[in-house]
């Protein structure tokens, strides 16, 4: 019916001189009553033809309560008239379907009125177009508010979905920790299992030593539960009495210098009865450095340490039951040798008597090199230290061996040092047995014509002796078990298959025991220095062991 | 006659040393342990004793400190001989006891003893 209406219209203005003439059936009436704004109106051009402005032509009086606007002043005026600030916008729209013959419908605002319009338009001809318009100012606000409501409750249903990702990722994150914490505790359960059931004891304690935990080796070592160790302080239980000074000294490692320790110790089983074990300690620091707890672990040695002794003992014994014999051998040899009866033998008889004394003499020589190593092994050394004259031995030693050098066509040069050597406060015997070593050694391993050099010196508070050869030489990793008990290396046994291996483990175990060091350098082919240096002031006052 | 008191408890030691000081011109009297090297040392009065240390019963060692109590046997002549090695206690009472001498049978030859006791009995 609108269209109906509008179309009247239409055909009003294409048949007025520009102005609606309604007549017959009062059209203006229906106007005039519609709910509706309506305007008719002439765009106005410039020189160029561009839509500058446009006049209204007619209103109705919705229009009026619409725009706020009177019809009266509206009328016959244009839009800059009436609304100078005019958003361009309108006059460019309108322009644009007067100009196409295209009706338009849209939603725009005129700022001034400060309303917001729904726009019905279309060209009517003649540069003229008609606009019908609903105030749609509210109801764009409650769209607004609607919109921000539903952008409101968008959010929360967003804010709800992110709550529930939140929570479905929580879930998950928990899941996975709640699996890795699985995996970490399942990790944790084994570590705790091989360590609770490991033959080693080990005991956990705080930073100020009071047991946290023990492990099952804690009853079986020392007698007592690991419940009974707990919340008392590590080793009050099974403790010995060693020195204040042993404690003093590893309290000041683990806890001060926060190292660890290691060491031989006594402790006490819950039966009275003493053991040895090996214990070390180790302090647990934090990230900051600061020590969190200790971890301790002993490792029971009785056994061990009773077998290597029986073994040493046994060693030593045998030796001595072995010296016997083999003493009333060589002196019978002796006698034999010095018989009248033998001496007018012929020479076989002698060489037959010089091969068994020269074997007699080996397997003696051997138990000798036994009953040290037994020695140094049950720390039965007899170490009697006496001011000495080390040059003086070293002197003694050399004419001694002159013999056995001149026999193997080697020559063995010395001189004495150029500044005086003081007294050493050391065991004569022990050193001379580390001299007669090592220039014996250098005499056997070296060739016909070679030489056997001696250097003494002092070098600061050190007494220093190197002894050089033109022998055989060591190879390197042969240097490296070199000072091992029994230890031979295959050219020395080809060389001399008489060597017991246990010279120069001898000479290391007396050296280090003074406090000082021995060393090798050698090539092959070409011959070895074996350099050995003593601190001159000796600490120790002597007793049974180096 | 020199007289030399033998006191070893091995028995093959002692035959040897018997039958050898004896070809060296010695009268040889035999003791098996310090106790009876002790009385023998008393009745018979060696001019020289050859003294072992490890031996049953009385060792060598508390052999040599009781015969140095006594004024009839302090001033005896002694030579120790061992298959041990000297220890403390050994050489302790070695350097105390001038004119006793202290030798390991195996590392000597019977020679060296032999100039050991020559010379002490020279004394």
């Amino acid at each position: 019916m609108l269209k109906q209406l509008l179309d009247t219209i239409a055909s009003i203005s294409d048949h007025s001189d520009k102005k609606p003439h309604v007549s017959g059936l009062n059209y203006r009436d229906v106007f005039e009553s519609m709910e509706q704004g309506f305007a008719f109106c002439r765009m106005i051009y410039d020189k160029g033809g561009k839509p500058i402005d446009f006049c209204y032509l007619y209103v109705n009086l919705s229009f009026a309560r619409l725009t706020g606007l009177s019809v009266e002043y509206v009328t016959g005026r244009s839009v800059k008239e009436v609304i100078p600030n005019i958003e361009p916008f309108w006059i460019e729209t309108y322009g644009r379907v007067v100009s196409s013959g295209k009706r338009e419908q849209f939603e725009n605002s005129v700022r001034a009125l400060g309303k917001q319009y729904k726009i019905n338009v279309w060209p009517t001809g003649e540069g003229c177009f008609a606009v019908l318009f609903d105030d749609i100012t509210n109801f764009k606000k409650k769209e607004a508010d609607a919109q921000s409501k539903t952008n409101e409750l968008a959010k929360e249903v967003r804010a709800q979905e992110d709550t529930t990702k939140a929570m479905l990722n929580v879930m998950e994150d928990f899941n996975l920790a709640k699996k890795s914490a699985e995996t970490l505790a399942g990790d944790l359960e084994k570590f705790k299992l091989a360590v609770d059931n490991t033959s080693e004891m080990v005991v956990i304690t705080n930073s100020e030593g009071i047991v946290l935990y023990g492990n099952k080796a804690v009853e079986t070592i020392t007698g007592y539960t690991p419940q009974e160790a707990m919340g008392k302080k590590s080793g009050a239980l099974w403790k010995s009495p060693m020195p204040v000074e042993y404690y003093r000294y590893m309290w000041d490692t683990i806890k001060v210098q926060k190292k660890m320790f290691v060491s031989e110790i006594l402790n006490k089983r819950k039966n009275g009865d003493l053991y040895t074990a090996i214990i070390s300690i180790s302090p647990i620091l934090n990230k900051r450095g600061v020590i969190e707890f200790f971890v301790a672990n002993e490792r029971d040695v009785t056994r061990e340490k009773a077998i290597d002794k029986a073994k040493s003992e046994f060693v030593s014994l045998a030796s001595h039951q072995l010296r016997t014999p083999l003493g009333i051998i060589k002196w019978y040899l002796e006698a034999l040798e010095g018989d009248e009866y033998v001496i007018r033998a012929p020479d076989n008889i002698h060489s037959y008597i010089q091969e068994i004394q020269k074997s007699n003499e080996r397997v003696l020589s051997l138990v000798r090199d036994l009953l040290s190593v037994s020695r140094i092994e049950q720390g039965k050394v007899k170490n009697n230290p006496t001011p000495s004259d080390l040059i003086q031995i070293i002197r003694e030693t050399v004419e001694q061996l002159q013999i056995v050098a001149q026999n193997k066509k080697v020559r063995v040069q010395w001189k004495s040092p150029e500044t005086a050597i003081p007294p050493v406060n050391i065991d004569a015997l022990l050193f001379h047995e580390i001299i007669e070593n090592l220039i014996g050694n250098a005499i056997e391993y070296s060739m016909p014509g070679g030489t056997v050099d001696l250097t003494v010196g002092r070098n600061e508070d050190m007494l220093y002796v190197c002894v050089t050869d033109t022998g055989i030489g060591i190879s390197p990793s042969d240097q490296k078990s070199l000072f091992t008990k029994f230890f031979r290396s295959e050219k020395a046994v080809v060389h001399n298959p008489e060597g017991s291996g246990l010279g120069l483990y001898v000479v290391k175990s007396y050296v280090e025991g003074w406090g000082g060091t021995i060393s090798v350098q050698s090539t092959e082919g070409k011959g070895s220095t074996f350099t050995i240096s003593i601190p001159l002031e000796q600490k120790k006052k002597g007793g049974d062991t180096v | 006659m020199k007289k030399i008191l033998v006191v070893e408890d091995e028995l093959a030691y002692l035959k040897l040393l018997k039958t050898q000081l004896t070809e060296k011109g010695f009268e040889v009297t035999e003791a098996v342990n310090g106790k009876e090297g002790l009385e023998k040392a008393k009745t018979e009065h060696p001019d020289l004793i050859l003294l072992d240390i490890r031996m049953p019963v009385m060792d060598g060692m508390t052999m040599l400190d009781l015969l140095r109590k006594e004024e009839a046997t302090k001033k005896m002549k002694v030579i120790m001989l061992t298959n041990l090695e000297p220890d403390n206690k050994i050489l302790k009472g070695v350097v105390s006891d001038e004119p006793s001498f202290y030798f390991v049978k195996s590392d000597i030859q019977f020679t060296d003893l032999l100039n050991k006791i020559n010379e002490l009995l020279a004394e």
